[in-house]
């Protein structure tokens, strides 16, 4: 036993069982326990039995035995046979343990007292005393075996030394030594005056001298009792113990090596005295009261009390709950909810009054080391309280200690202090990271639970917060320990760039919930553009459940303010086809301004097909300020009529998307005009009449193939496309597109008004000949659209194509007449209209006599042979005729005459 | 029963009662022990120990001092039992009949317990099981019981089928008093003439040797003297 100081031992009383079953007159008389059980006797003779289990802290009362009408005296645990026997009303019974069933053994009547003996090979003896003879016996299964018998007058109280060679006994009067060995009786001394006590022999360990002693008390006096200390050999090994003015110890006396403890009841109060049994001096007198906490051994002021305590000390340790540090220990949740510590301390000394029960054990060592942390805050030095081992704490107090020491190197603002707040046992941080933050935070943070002990100093803190050490604690805290609080503290108080550093170890970016948009709405708040957006990335990357409403945010985000450096993300955001219309196309638009060629590019190859409408209305909305973006327009508005070509809707915006583009000036610039006034010049060259060539080539298969060669190539494609988009618009629907007015259109006019003069005019003399001959254009022999397409031939009179095709071939005499060499064009056309729609001799009458025949050989010899033909074949038609009209004639003549 | 076996305490016999929370083990022991009956009984904590001389209402030589465990029902208090069962001769394992399914499962988890420890006897004869059907009275006023009682039948005999150690199913009413003198009188009844006999005779050998029980254990000693001091 340690004192600490002058008027305090490291021991405590505590409540053990203080809550007993027991009616108003029935008081405790004895206790004792086994195992993880407690038997309480009572003076009504019954035996309350309490046992301990596992998952609660205190023992619970499982059994109320009726054993006797008369008080339990004794309660005698034989720990190896597992039977207890209980003295009550001077009648010993046994029973088994730990459930207290009668054993079938005889009763024993008469007794005085009972007591264990540890005589070595012979466990479980009981010395036995009775009024005419000391018993040392032993049960054999259901037999009583007396091993020793002596005759002895009214011994009342006896023990033994271990081993027991010897036992002391107590009659009325004195004590006396046995030999047990060889039966011979010994005169001590005598343990009273002329007042009543009860002798006290009390065994013990005596670790000074390594031997068995035992402990005499002897009253001298009324106020006044010693005690006397003998050994196995009955020699007395130290000097006498002295109580002086305190009575005799009549509530018993145990030893706590090196202290005796002993009780002393009066009338007016009961006290504990506490004496070394190597000084001798009495260390510690205390009052005893009815203790409702855990009560430091201590010197204190006189309380009256009319209870009567008892001290008894038992063989083995006793687990118990430790009440002392509940105060210290125990756990309080915001709601006030407190839970009891695990904590648990052995005891072997029990005290009790007539009602309650009382454990003594060692103080534990988590109070002193918190009395000493609350000296150091006084004095503002933690030096000594820091160098404290608290290695051999248990779990609890250990965690509290830490606790202890954050505190203490955190007022100290020592460099370690995160070492302490991150300390982790296997369930996690030792300091919840929710008390650390109030700490480290301020107030405002509040924390969920912390030590009773802890509550007060923690409410009562001043340090000022320190965010900086806080940024470090939470960032060098495992992830999965972030409570919202401490990610809310976190973003709050930190930099842009250590939010984004900080972002690549939170994994709570996961949900799109309550926590995550209210630490958006603070990014914003804090203009922190850069963590939102990595916000919503990350959340659109691990929230499915959420992800169309969070694209939606983070393509809004995105559209505000997108810098070159996310293009990336906004183009992987436009591909995950998870926008809205609206959302895309506005996200869209910023990229294309942002970065041009990646938008298109995007558009091209990655866009989903569902936004083809974004796509196109974006491009248009573009195309204006950007050839691009007109062509690429045109692209989507192709792809998405090809894929319906019967959209009348899509056909018409492609048409004039088409016509609108081609005279726009990204298109038809002044160098694509050019362009086209240079395709005129050599197509008006190339199908000059006075080249020989025929068929001359159409208009628009001269665009087709000598537009690719020219710089402006898309405007002729697109020049080509606008006209057969019109031409099947009038074909197919029976609709005239009004084109706009320009020279581009020139051409297009000729579709629904094909006038033949302005053909010829145009030099389109092929096409001028089909007009002529079915009164439409010819599409060119490339088509984008409509490869198949082949509209209604409509009827026209012979005698109009005739007109028409006259009508040109007096077109081509005319500039023969004005002396252009257009000869061949007159030998085309007399050879390729003089056997189908006009006669040689007509041809003949209009070519001027001067014509050079020889562009009319040809002509002439299939005209001759024709005639010549045609000739001989009425010739033969005359004669056939003539033959049968004679054969018929005969033949009439004949049938008359029959 | 001669004279000196009336003068001799009869034997005793241990009983344990076993069985779900509420199934009606403490009043079947008031009925048996005090002929009462209490509806608002309380739980029982632990364990109660009551005993009870008894006389065989077909034979006056059967008589014994039953020495009864009420044990406690509730979860709580299982690991304790066993202390409970040990060395007993018979255990009583009820299943309220009003509240058939659940109590019957365990019931069923008792006598596997019992069977597993068994061997903890100090006679090693393994215990007699009496399956105890409590609450017939409020079976009887149900008009539509949760399981019929064929059902019931059928359960418990094949229960008593695939476990040798049952002895019977016993139907009772602590309320109504019905079936409990009954079973104890089976008890009583099925017990070996050979325990009464070694019994008396080993009581008759103490009591003959004068001086009664001390003198008895005087006079077996052998290594112990009388001293002089």
């Amino acid at each position: 036993m340690n004192i600490n100081d002058t008027n305090a031992l490291n021991y405590q009383i505590s409540p053990f069982i203080t809550n007993l079953s027991l009616s108003e007159d029935e008081l405790i008389s004895t206790t004792t326990t086994y195992e993880s059980n407690v038997y309480i006797g009572t003076t009504k003779g019954i035996i309350l039995h309490y046992h301990h289990f596992d998952d609660v802290p205190e023992y619970i009362l499982i059994s109320q035995l009726q054993i006797s009408e008369m008080p339990i005296t004794r309660i005698l645990i034989l720990p190896v046979s597992k039977r207890v026997v209980v003295l009550a009303g001077r009648i010993a019974q046994v029973y088994s343990l730990p459930e207290l069933s009668p054993c079938h053994i005889k009763r024993m009547k008469d007794i005085n007292d009972i007591a264990l003996l540890r005589i070595e090979n012979q466990p479980d003896s009981i010395l036995v005393l009775s009024p005419t003879k000391v018993r040392i016996i032993q049960l054999h299964g259901e037999q009583i075996k007396i091993v020793r018998e002596i005759h002895y007058t009214n011994a009342i109280a006896g023990d033994s030394f271990n081993p027991a060679n010897l036992i002391v006994i107590a009659d009325g009067s004195n004590y006396d030594i046995i030999d047990i060995e060889h039966n011979r009786k010994i005169p001590l001394f005598e343990y009273r005056t002329d007042q009543e006590v009860s002798p006290i022999l009390t065994s013990f360990y005596a670790n000074d001298t390594n031997q068995s002693e035992l402990l005499l008390t002897i009253s001298s006096d009324v106020s006044t009792a010693i005690a006397m200390f003998i050994n196995g050999t009955g020699d007395v090994t130290r000097g006498t113990l002295t109580w002086v003015g305190e009575g005799y110890p009549n509530g018993g006396v145990v030893i706590e090596w090196p202290y005796a403890l002993a009780i002393f009841n009066s009338e007016e109060k009961s006290k504990l005295v506490v004496s070394s049994l190597e000084s001798l001096d009495i260390t510690i007198a205390m009052n005893l009261s009815d203790f409702k906490q855990s009560e430091r051994i201590e010197k204190n002021e006189a309380i009256e009390t009319d209870k009567h305590y008892s001290i008894n000390k038992l063989d083995k340790f006793l687990s118990i709950e430790d009440v002392s540090v509940k105060h210290l220990l125990s756990t309080k949740d915001r709601n006030g909810e407190l839970t009891q510590p695990l904590s648990r301390i052995t005891t072997d000394i029990l005290i009790h009054n007539q009602k309650e029960i009382w454990s003594i054990h060692k103080t534990n060592p988590i109070i002193e080391i918190h009395n000493s942390f609350m000296h150091a805050l006084e004095t503002e030095n933690f030096e000594e309280f820091l160098k404290k081992d608290i290695s051999h704490l248990a779990e609890e107090s250990k965690n509290y200690a830490i606790h202890l020491q954050f505190l203490a190197v955190l007022h100290s603002k020592m460099d370690n202090i995160l070492t302490f707040a991150l300390k982790q046992y296997l369930n996690g941080p030792i300091i919840s990271p929710k008390l650390v933050l109030h700490l480290l935070g301020g107030s405002e943070y509040k924390y969920d639970k912390v030590f009773v002990g802890l509550e007060k100093i923690i409410e009562d803190w001043k340090d000022e917060p320190d965010l900086e050490l806080l940024k470090r604690y939470i960032t060098a805290l495992p992830s999965q320990y972030w409570t919202p609080e401490l990610r809310r503290a976190y973003y709050r108080n930190a930099t842009e760039s250590e939010v984004l550093e900080f972002f690549k170890k939170d994994s709570f970016w996961n949900s799109y919930d309550d926590l995550n948009k209210e630490l958006i709405e603070l990014f914003i708040t804090k203009s922190l553009s850069g963590a939102i957006l990595e916000a919503y990335e990350t959340l659109f990357e691990h929230d499915n459940d959420n992800r169309l409403q969070i694209a939606s945010l983070y393509a809004n985000i995105l559209s505000e303010d997108l810098s070159r450096k996310h293009i990336h993300t906004a183009i992987k955001l436009l591909g995950s086809n998870t926008l809205t219309d609206k959302d895309y196309g506005k996200l869209l638009l910023e990229v294309i301004r942002v970065d041009k060629d990646k938008g298109v590019e995007f558009m091209r190859s990655k866009a989903a097909k569902r936004y083809n409408d974004i796509n196109r209305a974006v491009t248009k909305e573009l195309s204006d300020s950007s050839k691009g973006f007109a062509i690429l327009s045109i692209e989507l508005l192709e792809s998405s009529f090809l894929e319906d070509t019967e959209n009348q809707e899509i056909f018409d915006e492609l048409l004039e998307t088409i016509s609108t583009t081609m005279i726009s000036s990204t298109v038809c610039s002044e160098e694509a005009e050019a362009s086209y006034d240079l395709l005129l010049r050599e197509y008006e060259a190339i199908n000059s009449l006075e080249k020989d060539k025929w068929p001359k080539i159409s208009w628009l298969d001269f665009v087709s193939i000598s537009g690719k060669s020219k710089d402006s190539e898309t405007l002729f494609v697109l020049y080509l496309k606008s006209f057969e988009l019109c031409w099947v618009k009038y074909h197919k629907y029976g609709k005239v597109y009004t084109t706009p007015d320009h020279k581009l259109f020139q051409y297009h006019q000729f579709i629904a008004q094909p006038n033949i003069e302005k053909l010829l005019a145009f030099h389109d003399y092929s096409n001028a000949e089909t007009v002529a001959i079915i009164n439409q254009l010819a599409l060119p022999k490339q088509t984008f659209y409509f490869p198949k397409f082949t509209p209604e031939q409509k009827k026209i009179e012979e005698q109009q194509v005739q007109q028409s095709l006259l009508g040109i071939f007096k077109f081509y005499l005319k500039l023969y007449e004005e002396e252009r060499k257009v000869e061949p064009a007159i030998e085309h056309f007399v050879e390729t209209y003089s056997k189908s729609h006009i006669s040689p001799v007509d041809l003949l009458e209009i070519i001027p006599n001067s014509f050079p025949l020889i562009y009319l050989l040809k002509f002439l010899e299939h005209a001759i042979v024709d005639l010549k033909s045609s000739s001989r074949e009425t010739n033969i038609r005359k004669v056939v005729t003539k033959s049968e009209s004679s054969r018929i004639k005969k033949l009439y003549q004949d049938f008359l005459t029959v | 029963m001669s004279v000196i076996e009336d003068s001799i305490q009869p034997p005793p016999y241990k009983i344990v009662l076993l069985g779900e929370s509420s199934v009606g083990k403490t009043s079947l022991v008031h009925r048996f022990t005090s002929n009462t009956f209490d509806v608002h009984i309380a739980n029982t904590i632990g364990a109660a120990f009551i005993t009870k001389l008894y006389t065989s209402h077909s034979d006056a030589n059967r008589k014994v001092k039953f020495e009864i465990w009420d044990t406690a029902g509730q979860e709580r208090y299982r690991s304790l039992t066993p202390m409970y069962y040990r060395n007993a001769k018979v255990a009583l394992i009820c299943i309220d009949l009003s509240n058939f399914e659940s109590t019957f499962h365990t019931a069923k988890y008792w006598i596997q317990q019992l069977e597993l420890n068994n061997s903890s006897n100090a006679d090693d004869k393994p215990i007699e099981i009496h399956l105890i059907g409590t609450k017939y009275d409020l079976v009887q006023s149900q008009t539509t019981p949760k399981i019929s009682q064929e059902d019931i039948e059928t359960k418990v005999n094949e229960l008593i089928e695939s476990h040798g150690n049952i002895v019977k199913f016993h139907t009772t009413s602590s309320k109504e008093g019905t079936g409990i003198v009954e079973l104890f009188e089976d008890i009583v009844v099925a017990i070996d003439d050979d325990f009464f006999k070694s019994y008396y005779d080993k009581a008759q050998s103490e009591t003959d040797v004068q001086g009664g029980p001390i003198g008895s254990i005087l006079n077996a000693r052998h290594a112990a003297t009388s001293g002089c001091c």
